[in-house]
């Protein structure tokens, strides 16, 4: 029996997992070997001394902790990274990235549609609006516009004349 | 491996799945044999109960990627190990703590506190506590493998085999390793061992 397989029963005896032939095979080794007695006397004091460890300190509010900590850990990486949304984006399915941009197409084109059926009511609102203003006058009276034009251009008023004509 | 044969993998794989309850029951069984593991690594209480607090972060961070392929005590004790020879690293690098520190929320205690199992005459809680301090000493010194080995073979559920993954060692270096360790300890613990200063634990 060599030093690990000596271990091995040791720690069969630390559990309290040692068989009748486990033991047997110890108290044959014993009575070959007396040094090997006080050896295994010797690792069963080892063993529960080691079991005696105290143990570490430990906060009582430690589980609270670390879920405070996985808390605030999950609040940075949402704060940290705008391009998180393009990260989960890139990571959804061909199928559904498709459906997607055909819900966004289709939307878009009705939003344009809209657009331009808007702006045409408005162009023909417009339309009638300057079409009920009054008619031009005739070409007649655009020939004669030099001369209404030239009467702006007058010579002054003569105040004495007109007080003496008074 | 099935989730049938070991219940914590049963309820790794509900936090995989976001259930919190799950996870706190995995944090309240092994919060203690964690911070034990490390503590006799980074001697100092506050140090090891952050680095705890990291292991059970990362163990949450890591669940989409958690598989049933190994004990859950096993990938536990794994990640663990690796923050902490992380962290042994990191402070070889920036040496900055003082082995003298004392504890900073009570700056007049001693680093190392021991919670009271038992009540002893005053003799012996002396003679108990000073065969505690020489345990810890004597593990302290040991080899950092061989410390860590010898702490999981503590460990009840986790075999020779478990205790070479956590390492990542093969079977025959992980016995070898504890074998070794506990040598080194029955020579440095020989009066100890010899005086039956033990007895008392047979009690």
């Amino acid at each position: 029996m060599n030093g690990p397989e000596f271990d091995e029963l040791l720690k069969k005896q630390m559990r309290g997992s040692l068989t009748a032939e486990d033991d047997a095979a110890l108290q044959a080794r014993f009575r070959h070997d007396s040094s090997a007695e006080a050896a295994w006397e010797e690792d069963l004091r080892l063993n529960q001394l080691l079991q005696q460890v105290p143990d570490a300190p430990i906060s009582s509010n430690f589980t609270a902790r670390v879920l405070g900590a996985i808390e605030s850990e999950e609040k940075k990486e949402a704060r940290r990274s705008p391009w998180r949304g393009v990260g989960q984006w890139l990571r959804v399915g061909l199928a559904r990235k498709a459906a997607l941009a055909t819900i966004i197409a289709g939307v878009s084109m009705l939003t344009y549609h809209q657009y331009r059926s808007g702006v045409r009511e408005e162009m023909a609102r417009n339309a009638a609006a300057v079409s009920s203003i009054a008619a031009l006058p005739s070409v007649d009276v655009l020939e004669n516009f030099e001369i209404i034009q030239g009467l702006n251009q007058l010579p002054p008023v003569d105040v004495d004349l007109l007080a003496a004509l008074q | 491996m099935s989730a049938e044969l070991d219940p914590d993998a049963a309820l790794m794989l509900r936090v995989k799945q976001g259930d919190m309850v799950a996870f706190e029951e995995l944090v309240e069984k092994y919060k203690q044999p964690v911070i034990n593991l490390l503590y006799r690594t980074l001697p100092d209480a506050t140090e090891a109960e952050d680095l705890s607090q990291n292991v059970f972060l990362q163990v949450y961070k890591s669940a989409h990627r958690y598989r049933v392929t190994a004990k859950f005590s096993t990938w536990l004790y794994t990640i663990a190990r690796n923050l902490c020879l992380n962290e042994i690293r990191r402070r070889s690098r920036h040496p900055a703590d003082s082995l003298d520190a004392t504890n900073s929320e009570n700056d007049d205690q001693p680093f190392r506190q021991y919670e009271d199992h038992k009540s002893f005459a005053p003799a012996e809680a002396i003679l108990q506590e000073e065969l505690g301090e020489k345990v810890q000493q004597a593990l302290s010194d040991l080899p950092d493998n061989q410390r860590t080995a010898i702490l999981l073979f503590r460990e009840d559920e986790l075999s020779y085999e478990d205790i070479a993954k956590v390492l990542g060692c093969s079977l025959s270096a992980t016995k070898s390793l504890i074998h070794r360790g506990r040598e080194t300890l029955k020579q440095k613990l020989k009066p100890y061992l010899r005086t039956g200063q033990w007895r008392e634990s047979n009690k």
